[in-house]
């Protein structure tokens, strides 16, 4: 785990104090790992190879149309090799982090063999990019440093917000988001865990988007689905938690969702679910274990109540829409869901500042705030123009950003 | 340490190698057929031009579909299997079909042919969901689709290498080179 600031600080007042001896100090300190200690010059290093990286890419596509097809092939080929060779003779050596650089290096640089392989070819197909994300991920979870982790969960999201709306779903991310997970749970790092957290939200985004393409509120109840089973892995007990789940993105996912679907509700659609372009089912049953994720910690321990109640209101929009799309989607069923998303919001605003109470986090106590100003947009948006509404929503924002207000200068 | 490095590389590069071999497989090795095609934009600098293919309109009829003036050309096919969703509505079901994948039956056309004349240009006679077994299948993605019936598909490539001596807007002959799986390449252009 990674050493606070506050810990040197305030253990330093207490050797001063008397409080522990030296040595105490130092066995305090040494069971976690300070940021400080992670040499710059090791930071430096990874984004010169990355620069050099985008510098070859740039040299490549310099004159990239008059290359012949063989000469790009070769170079494609050839960087990504003379890479991974070059890692082998440095893990030979016993020169650990050379080796890792290089092998991020040459996972980088086979992204050119796809590029290439698809600019000589004319490939019509989307899915041909999925194998450099596939690449990049196998050679994280072999080899993993947090860099390499970082950039193979960015370039996974790129490919699956490339494929939305193009069936089939992204299923391959039921591989690749297990590497990605492997590869946090072995090198842990919060950056790599937050964008392997945003990669799961996405996914689940580009599932619902490929399967129903027309239908738009269910897509942001499998974000809430994905949003409350992160939140609930985020939360879970050390013991339990896998490494890559991180609260905050997790947070940030749960509240654009809740934005999302307040908003949805103006254009009211009703699109049945067998309206699917791909087969509706897979889907489904992925919405199911978002839920059950989410679900179950509340019923075996009662803990992480935020998320399941999230959970059942996702779980409970998307059985009325299986049941009846009227139920979801028609002009009697638009306030209905409207107050029970906007409900939501607001309780899971309130939610956040009493965890930032507890835990004396200002970036929790900032996700409290910015639900209430979603709740308050929204409501303000959705009214159209009606005065009288916006003012009420804005009355009702205003009476809850002092409340909040007054309760973290209370807890403070 | 060595052996995970090993192995990422052999998955990385492996990768990269049969992406190679799946795309220059129909090259390799599919049925040669030709295909009618306009040429679009041309950039001198690359060499390539976009083109679209006069395969690529086809129009079906059946329930729910509300026939037009017949003034944008397009191929009348037949249907093997249900490819126009059977939807009350058919500005619903030309929504539906959108971006779905569907293979195009391709037959030469018997008439006009002689030992002595150059062969001419496939069209298309049927649409299918799935490649119909025996037949030349073209797979492409539908790109629009209209509730008169009439849909776009994508046929690949999207941009070609120019032939020599041809000016832009050019009906050109493309060969092609599919495979019983619909994946089909343009192996060269002529006039």
């Amino acid at each position: 785990m990674r050493r606070p600031a506050w810990l040197d600080r305030e253990s330093e007042a207490w050797l001063r104090d008397g409080l522990i001896t030296a040595d105490q100090r130092a066995a305090i300190l040494n069971r976690y790992f300070a940021l400080h200690e992670r040499s710059a010059a090791a930071v430096l290093t990874w984004l010169a190879v990355l620069t050099g990286g985008v510098g070859l890419v740039l040299l490549a596509g310099w004159n990239w149309d008059l290359i012949p097809p063989v000469t790009k092939l070769s170079a494609a080929f050839g960087v990504p090799t003379l890479a991974f060779m070059g890692a082998l003779v440095a893990g030979r050596g016993g020169r650990d982090l050379w080796a890792r650089r290089l092998v991020f290096l040459g996972a980088v640089a086979a992204g050119g063999i796809f590029l290439a392989v698809t600019d000589i070819y004319q490939s019509p197909e989307p899915g041909l990019s999925v194998w450099w994300p596939v690449a990049l991920c196998v050679s994280a979870a072999l080899v993993p440093s947090a860099f390499l982790t970082s950039v193979a969960a960015g370039v996974t999201i790129a490919w699956l917000v490339a494929s939305v709306g193009s069936a089939p779903p992204p299923w391959m991310f039921l591989a690749l988001g297990p590497l990605l997970a492997l590869a946090v749970e072995q090198v842990p790092d919060r950056t790599a865990g937050a964008v392997v957290t945003a990669a799961v939200a996405v996914w689940a985004y580009s599932v619902a988007s490929d399967t129903w393409p027309d239908a738009n509120p269910v897509l942001f109840v499998m974000v809430l689905l994905a949003g409350a089973a992160l939140d609930a892995w985020a939360h879970a007990p050390d013991d339990r938690r896998p490494a890559f789940a991180r609260p905050i993105p997790a947070a940030i996912f749960l509240l654009a969702s809740l934005g999302f679907l307040q908003m949805a509700y103006g254009p009211v659609r009703s699109n049945p679910w067998t309206d699917a372009v791909a087969s509706p089912w897979p889907a489904i049953v992925l919405a199911l274990g978002f839920g059950a994720v989410a679900i179950w910690p509340a019923l075996s321990r009662r803990r992480s109540l935020r998320s399941a109640a999230l959970a059942a209101l996702g779980l409970t929009w998307l059985g009325a829409w299986l049941i009846d799309p009227a139920a979801v989607g028609g002009p009697a069923a638009r306030w209905p869901w409207t107050i029970a998303f906007g409900a939501a919001t607001v309780l899971v605003g309130v939610s956040f500042v009493r965890q930032a109470s507890r835990e004396r986090s200002a970036a929790r106590f900032a996700l409290g705030v910015i639900a209430v100003l979603i709740f308050v947009v929204t409501r303000a948006i959705d009214a159209q123009g009606a005065l009288w509404p916006s003012a009420i929503a804005l009355f009702a924002g205003a009476a809850l950003l002092a409340w909040l207000g007054r309760t973290w200068s209370r807890r403070s | 340490m060595t052996g995970r490095i090993l192995l990422a590389a052999l998955v990385t590069l492996g990768l990269g190698a049969g992406t190679l071999v799946y795309e220059a497989w129909p090259a390799w090795y599919g049925q040669e057929i030709t295909l009618q095609g306009l040429l679009g934009s041309m950039n001198k600098r690359t060499g390539r031009a976009s083109i679209e293919f006069m395969a690529q309109s086809v129009r079906v009829e059946g329930p729910g579909i509300v026939p037009d003036d017949l003034l944008v050309p397009a191929y009348l096919v037949r249907q093997i299997d249900t490819v126009w969703p059977t939807s009350e509505d058919p500005v619903h079901s030309a929504a539906l079909l959108q971006r779905r994948v569907v293979y195009v039956q391709m037959e030469r056309p018997s008439e006009g042919v002689g030992p002595s004349q150059p062969a001419a240009p496939y069209i298309p006679v049927s649409v299918s969901r799935t490649p119909v077994s025996g037949a030349i299948n073209l797979r492409g993605r539908v790109i629009k689709a209209e509730p008169t019936g009439r849909f776009v598909i994508a046929l690949a490539p999207p941009l070609v290498p120019i032939p020599a001596g041809v000016d832009e807007s050019a009906f050109v002959t493309a060969v092609l080179r599919v495979l019983p799986s619909g994946r089909h390449a343009v192996v060269r252009l002529r006039q």
